[in-house]
Order: C-alpha cells, then structure tokens, then sequence
C-alpha cells in the first residue's frame, strides 16, 4: 500500500462538503436515539439496530475511482512506476478506514447513554464491517464506471434486489417464488457484504459461510477494481 | 521492467486467495444447507392452546409472538432475544410464552386457533409480540423488532401493566416446554 495516495485520500474525501455533511447526517441520525437519552436523562433504550456503517461506506467510497478517471488525475500518478493494485489498494484502505472510523461515533454516545460496553463494542464491529464491506463493493463499481455513477449501480442493484424481494413474498406460483427468493439471497451480498455478530453475542450459532461471503466478496470487488484499472490505456504511465 | 514487475501486473496470490474464498464460499454454502448453524431459542415456548389453558391455571399474563417463517425480523428476534440468556428468563419467569406461527403463505390457511388469535388482536405485522392477562385482556404489544433492551423493557412494562389489572399475578418458576405442537395448534 502507498502510504501518500492513502492520505492524500483521506484528504481529499474530507475536503468535500457534501460528503461531510451526508456523513455528519447519518451519524447523528445513529447517535440520535442515545443523545436524546442521554439529553432527557431518561432510561436508555439499549443497543438500537443500526445501518449508518453502510450508508457511511456509500459517502466516502462513492466515486472513489471512477471520478479519480474522470479528471485525468491518473495520468500524472502512474507516471511514477507505480503498481495499478497499490494505487486501487491505497484508495480503497482509505475511504473504508474513514467510514469506518465514522461509523463508531455514534457508539461514543451510547457508551455514554450507559449501554453495556460489550453490547456496543459487538454493534459497532457490525457496522464498521458494513462500511468496510460497502467500500469494497463501491471501489469495484466505482473501476467500471466513470464518475458518481457507481452509485447509480448500486442503487440500481437494490431496487432489482427490492424487486426480487416483493416477488420472492406477494406472487403466487411457487416455482416463481422460489426462484426470485434464491436470487435475491444469492445477489444481495455481493452488493451489500455484511458480518453480523450481533447475533453471535447473543447466542446464534456460527456460520463459517457468512465469513466467506464477507471475505470472498470484499476481495472480489478489489480484484475486479484492479483489473479494471489495469486495462486502461492511459497516455505517459509507466508500464 | 519485467513483465513481473509491470506497473500492471497483479499479484498471483490474490487470485489464488479469491479461487480459495470463492470455492469455500461455494463449499459452505451446500454444507450449512444441510446442517444450517443452530438459534438457541431459549423461550418455553407453548403451543397457544395449551398456554392459553396454564395461563388461566397459573393467573400468569400470556406473551404471544406472531410471526412467521419467511419473516426475516422474526428471525432477528429470535437470535437477539429469545436465544439471549437473561431475555429468555425474563420472558419464562414472567409470562407464559406462547409462539403463533402464521401458514397462510406456506399452506393456503392457517389452523383454526391461529386465525382466531390473529382476528381476535388484529394482527396485521410481523413479528407482533402481544402480552396479555390469563383472561385474554391485551396489555401491550410491540409491533416490528425494536432492539434487544426496548424490547425486554416494554415486557416488563406490560408485566407491571397485566399486575395492576389483575392482582394476582406473579411472575415464576418457567413450565416446561412442551412437544412442538400438531397443526391444529401451529407451529413452534
């Protein structure tokens, strides 16, 4: 990994507006329930569910190299004998250690609304590996397409998703609705990867599977991410 | 620069790495088909009939749970209550649990009892938890899946709340679960 594209990322991500703001709303959307507990003094609602990891995963990572394309930036860095994967790896580690630094806020405010350590140390592992997981699906998105419109692909695979679901529970036929159900828990974690422990903590039993889903799929997207990136034909690069 | 040490080149050992994952992935997936990891449900579970009836016996409130198979935050609740240790015996030493599974969807109609439950509180979501005094009185209910701690809260609310209409409740000592119950009872 380079260690300059990293931060120059992270630098870059943080002197956005937009992101920032988007990114300040969805934590204090998270916080909200254990900083109105904490503001009343009344008696903490526990651990709520949460999904702000995810959604702090699409802030920062949106775009993160297709719009690096879009402005020709590449071109001048891959004029120094860079690797293509160390380039993909260091913009990668760097939007998903932001979201995922993001996404442990607002646990800060229910360890002060007095929740038990154990319970928020367990919710807040679920979400940095949700903004973790979302990163990698959105720095292999973000290879295919130039720009922001990685995020027009995700949106557009939940809506399919959304669909699939809505037949997977209203259409009669069953060998329709079995199949759409089968399509949609085999699809949906390639675009949204995510490990729960949650349940773990609190009794389920553990599947290696959900691991490898998680691990197969983040590695997945990178390595798409560098292919994708090492197909391109840029003027002055090093070869 | 050698075709290795080409700016665009990519590690071998990730490839290797992804075939390994992806392959697992693929392994695991048929192996906890056929041997999915276990949920420690840890709530007595009644069938309604027969909980309705120790209910009535024991001057014990009923929690019902109405849910059903493909719902997936009934499975959520399922992991992060009932299979919690201290939730479990909260719930079995305060009410007598009482699980109302809806067939509509698998079988074309649900059993007689499960219908009537449904009618009877208006059941229109899944998973509703419904506490009740021993006649039947609703006391509360909690509609969705609102978090372990909310949801142990609200159970202790609706305990006070079945005390004070009918004084002689107690919580106590959990009954024992009893075999699944048949179809005419639904499912647990």
């Amino acid at each position: 990994m380079n260690r300059e594209i990293f931060l120059a990322t992270i630098e870059q991500r943080l002197r956005s507006p937009v992101r920032l703001a988007l990114a300040g709303a969805f934590v204090l959307f998270a916080a909200m329930p254990y900083l109105l507990t904490i503001l009343f003094k009344t008696a903490g609602a526990g651990v709520a569910p949460a999904g702000h990891g995810g959604l702090l995963g699409l802030v920062f990572a949106a775009g993160v190299l297709g719009q690096e394309f879009s402005s020709g930036a590449p071109q001048i860095t891959f004029t120094r004998p860079l690797p293509r994967w160390a380039w993909v790896l260091s913009r990668g580690a760097a939007v998903a250690a932001l979201a995922a630094v993001c996404s442990l806020l607002p646990f800060g405010a229910a360890l002060l609304a007095g929740n038990a350590p154990g319970e928020v140390a367990i919710a807040a592992l679920d979400q940095v590996l949700a903004a973790i997981g979302t990163s990698a699906v959105l720095v292999g998105l973000s290879s295919l397409v130039p720009g922001l419109t990685d995020l027009a692909l995700v949106a557009g695979a939940n809506i399919a998703l959304q669909i699939l679901g809505v037949v997977a529970q209203f259409v009669q036929k069953e060998e329709t609705r079995k199949a759409a159900e089968w399509l949609k828990d085999h699809l949906a974690p390639w675009f949204s990867p995510t490990l729960e422990f949650t349940a773990l903590y609190h009794g389920a039993g553990f599947s290696p599977h959900a691991v490898l889903v998680y691990a197969s799929t983040g590695l997945f997207w990178f390595v798409v991410a560098c292919w994708m990136v090492n197909r391109k034909e840029l003027s002055y690069a090093t070869d | 620069m050698r075709p290795t040490d080409s700016a665009r080149s990519l590690p071998v050992v990730l490839l290797i790495a992804l075939a390994l994952l992806l392959a697992a992935r693929i392994g695991t997936a048929l192996w906890e088909k056929k041997n999915p990891p276990r949920v420690y449900d840890r709530v007595s579970w009644l069938a309604p009939a027969a909980a309705i009836d120790v209910a009535r016996q024991h001057r014990r409130p009923i929690l019902y749970e109405f849910s059903a198979e493909w719902c997936g935050p009934c499975k959520i609740l399922e992991r992060e209550v009932f299979s919690d240790k201290d939730q479990a015996a909260q719930i079995n030493s305060l009410y007598v649990p009482a699980k109302v599974v809806d067939r509509q969807r698998e079988e074309g109609a649900n059993p007689a009892l499960v219908d009537s439950l449904q009618k009877r509180y208006r059941i229109d979501a899944f998973p509703t938890l419904l506490a009740t005094t021993p006649e039947g009185e609703e006391v509360g209910r909690i509609v969705g899946y609102t978090g372990a701690k909310a949801t142990g809260d609200s159970l202790r609310a609706f305990f006070q709340r079945a005390m004070l209409r009918r004084p002689g409740v107690t919580p106590g000592r959990p009954f024992p679960m009893t075999p699944p119950p048949d179809s005419s009872q639904g499912r647990s």
